[in-house]
């Protein structure tokens, strides 16, 4: 932060009257509580820049609505997209590919529509265990899953096979796994991210505080959660590109939470909040003003990866699926989970006297 | 900023803009031809192999890079571009062929162990037929290395491996030993296979051998070639593989590419709707984005895959955030009052910490993942790294200096240029 920003902030509180009816807004609504202390902090013009009350459209939209007021809502509706998920998990587990199992599996692409007697039928000597089809009319791919490992004659076999069935001279994609190496693709990702997590936590607790850091990364496993039990109920076979789906939903929510919490930490900075009201109406505040940014970010990306999901073909598409779900739960998640979260800590530290100051 | 640049601000924009589109168009078709495609997206052969010693010990490093150094040398007689070899921990080794769709034959030369014996056979009289017996007399790192070679041998104009042993003497024993015997003989093995099974018609002194019985001259070389790239010391037992086929890698680089020239279309209408003038500084400083990390993909070269498209996604997305948050900050700005120069000042000031904590902990993590990923993950690790890197270069400080010239022009250095109605409250 510059001098010259500084400077331009002190000059504005000439009008810091208008801020307060946006503050007091919470406070008006909750009648029961005994009337709230005076603000000790000096209203800031800052409030006033993200959001003057009495500017329209979206934006005045936006400044009207209490973000921490309904927080209870957001653990209960993040639970139970947990919950939900969980049983899906646990239910019908992971539609998992020869990446992460192991077996034998190829895919074809033939062009024409066939059905799945005609498949079995064809492969008599080879019984597939299972037999798919992706994309249709000239598109159509089929996929024929094996749980053992085919050895290369009777990878020959099938694709003699086929291509005297259904014409021309096809070229399967042919993939072999040994169980070993499935689980141990899986197994590093899994231990890499969480590593991952472990430097993200150490710099947001030496660039912000601790008690960010943990939120933060409490609702971008929330968000990982939620989108597995997705992936689970869906039952989309899983392979390697799901993994880098997470890591890049795990990315999208790092960098949204990051920028939220950065500015909950400018505002605390500018307003000091002494007490619980303060807190709330400095997170309320903060959430208002990214607010805008967060939905044209997300909307803007969530249509790419729409566009990947519509127009991006098989090979993409449980990539896609992924990262348009963790997209969605990743903006919600920064700003009905992390901040929240972070909220409530603070109010719980604040309560136990536990904050030494307010600029703890 | 130079004075020529502040008298003449949109033309100096404008020149720039020119300059880069005359650049990109003249050379991204070269450029995006460069970049070498993975075989996810090309189609090919990919196989992972764990090795094992053979007779037991344990895998070491140096074990591992001879084995690599090996299979380089077969993959080189294949006549194979671009292959890509990677060690993986403890005990595996990654072969990428891209491109490759014959995976039988690759499989086969990658994995014989080009192992040569020279055992006894003898003559079974029950069957009438000649069996070799447990007796290794003499093996593949008995040969000079590099003598192997091919011949035609011009009497009989059959195909032939002329080979010389590290010591005469050695062969010499030998031959005196079963010279003329025809139920006892030296047979000639490779990889378990038995080649020939001559009868010595000679004792040899210098230690230059023939082998024969082999189909044509294409045989005798790949097993010439083979010999001299040495005997794995080694077996290669094939974990995983994964065969592309070239039709479907190709068609999902092709989904993949319609589906991104449509998301850029749409971003590119969104931003300039929502953000006038700073949306367009943000589709060109995006095109920018998208060039530079091309030139540097073509550059480095980092192999495109799947995952490295992801990357690609994730940094775009990041990109158009540097530039919302931006955007969003001066229009904050605007609407408190500030004169438009001051609020593009202050709004870039104040939004480039959240920008540079949101890139530095991405890019922390990608760090991690690029350390303690394997394979992949490791890819896209590597993709995300160089894009935010490249970020910061375009889609902060290009963006930035160009929003900043901009205002300086009296011809568009107007709030309703920025998204914000000139009707709204004005703090002063």
């Amino acid at each position: 932060m510059s001098r010259k920003g500084k400077g331009w902030e002190g000059r504005r509180d000439l009008a810091g009257g208008r801020s307060e009816d946006r503050g007091d807004s919470y406070r008006l609504k909750r009648q029961g509580d005994p009337p709230p202390p005076r603000r000790e902090s000096p209203p800031l013009a800052e409030e006033m820049g993200g959001a003057a009350s009495s500017a329209g459209g979206f934006r005045g939209l936006v400044d009207r609505i209490d973000f921490v007021r309904f927080r209870r809502v957001y653990y209960l509706v993040t639970l139970a997209f947990l919950v939900f998920g969980g049983i899906a998990l646990a239910w019908r587990g992971l539609n998992l590919g020869v990446d992460f199992t192991s077996g034998t599996r190829i895919e074809v692409k033939v062009g024409k529509e066939f059905t799945d007697e005609e498949v079995y039928g064809l492969l008599k000597d080879v019984p597939p265990s299972l037999v798919e089809r992706v994309g249709v009319g000239e598109g159509t791919s089929l996929v024929l899953r094996y749980k053992r490992v085919l050895s290369q004659e009777e990878v020959d076999r099938v694709r003699d096979l086929l291509s005297r069935h259904f014409g021309g001279d096809l070229t399967p994609t042919v993939s072999t796994v040994d169980p070993l190496v499935g689980r141990e693709l899986a197994r590093n990702a899994v231990y890499s991210t969480l590593l991952a997590a472990l430097g993200i936590v150490v710099y947001m607790t030496l660039r912000f505080e601790y008690r960010m850091a943990l939120a933060g990364i409490v609702s971008i496993f929330s968000v990982v959660g939620i989108v597995i039990g997705f992936i689970a109920l869906l039952q989309v076979e899983v392979d390697v590109t799901f993994i880098t789906a997470i890591l890049t939903i795990v990315g999208y929510a790092i960098s949204d939470t990051v920028i939220v919490f950065d500015r909950i930490r400018e505002n605390r900075r500018l307003r000091e909040p002494r007490d619980a009201e303060g807190y709330l109406s400095l997170v309320n505040t903060s959430i208002r003003q990214v607010f805008v940014r967060s939905v044209n970010t997300v909307l803007t990306v969530l249509f790419a990866s729409l566009a990947l999901l519509v127009l991006g073909g098989p090979g993409l598409y449980t990539f896609a699926l992924t990262l348009t779900l963790g997209l969605f739960f990743g903006a919600y998640a920064s700003l009905a989970t992390a901040s929240q979260l972070w909220l409530e800590w603070t109010l719980w530290d604040l309560r136990r006297g536990r904050l030494r100051t307010a600029r703890a | 900023m130079p004075p020529f640049l502040r008298r003449h601000p949109l033309a100096t924009v404008l020149a720039a803009v020119l300059l880069f589109v005359v650049l990109a168009v003249g050379t991204l078709p070269g450029i995006l031809k460069g970049i070498p495609l993975g075989l996810d997206l090309r189609g090919g052969f990919e196989v992972l192999y764990r090795v094992e010693p053979i007779g037991g010990g344990s895998v070491t490093r140096e074990l591992l890079a001879q084995t690599q150094a090996v299979l380089e040398r077969r993959i080189n007689a294949l006549g194979v571009s671009e292959p890509d070899l990677s060690v993986e921990n403890p005990d595996r080794i990654r072969v990428k062929l891209a491109g490759v769709t014959d995976e039988k034959e690759a499989r086969q030369i990658l994995a014989a162990q080009a192992e040569l014996t020279f055992r006894e056979v003898v003559y079974d009289p029950q069957t009438g037929r000649l069996v070799p017996t447990d007796k290794v007399l003499l093996t593949g790192a008995d040969l000079k290395e590099g003598s192997a070679r091919p011949e035609i041998n011009p009497q009989t104009g059959e195909a032939e491996v002329a080979v010389a042993f590290k010591d005469p003497q050695k062969f010499e024993a030998l031959t005196r030993e079963y010279y003329g015997l025809l139920d006892r003989r030296i047979g000639i093995f490779f990889d378990n296979e038995m080649l020939s099974a001559p009868v010595v018609r000679a004792v040899i002194t210098n230690g230059q051998a023939v082998i024969t019985g082999f189909k044509d001259l294409r045989e005798a070389k790949n097993i010439a070639n083979l010999l001299n790239a040495g005997a794995l010391p080694v077996k290669l037992v094939e974990i995983s593989s994964n065969v592309v086929s070239p039709t479907l890698g190709q068609a999902a680089l092709r989904h993949g590419i319609e589906a991104g020239a449509l998301a850029a279309a749409f971003i590119a209408i969104f931003l300039t709707v929502l953000y006038r003038l700073p949306g367009l500084v943000a589709v060109f400083s995006l095109s920018v984005y998208l060039y530079l990390m091309f030139v540097v993909l073509w550059g480095v070269p980092v192999t495109l895959t799947l995952p490295g498209i992801a990357a690609f996604i994730l940094g775009m997305g990041m990109a158009v955030d540097a530039n919302i948050l931006t955007d969003e900050r001066i229009k904050e700005e605007l609407r408190a009052g500030r004169p438009l120069r001051v609020a593009v000042r202050l709004g870039s000031q104040k939004s480039l910490r959240s920008i540079l904590d949101a890139h530095v902990t991405t890019i922390l993590a990608a760090l991690v993942l690029f350390f303690l990923g394997t394979g992949s993950v490791r890819g896209f690790a590597l993709v995300l790294i160089t894009s935010n890197v490249v970020n910061l270069l375009t889609n902060v400080a290009l963006s930035r200096f160009l929003l900043h010239l901009l205002v300086e022009s009296p011809l568009l250095g107007k709030p309703h240029l920025f998204g914000v109605r000139e009707a709204e409250p004005h703090v002063a």
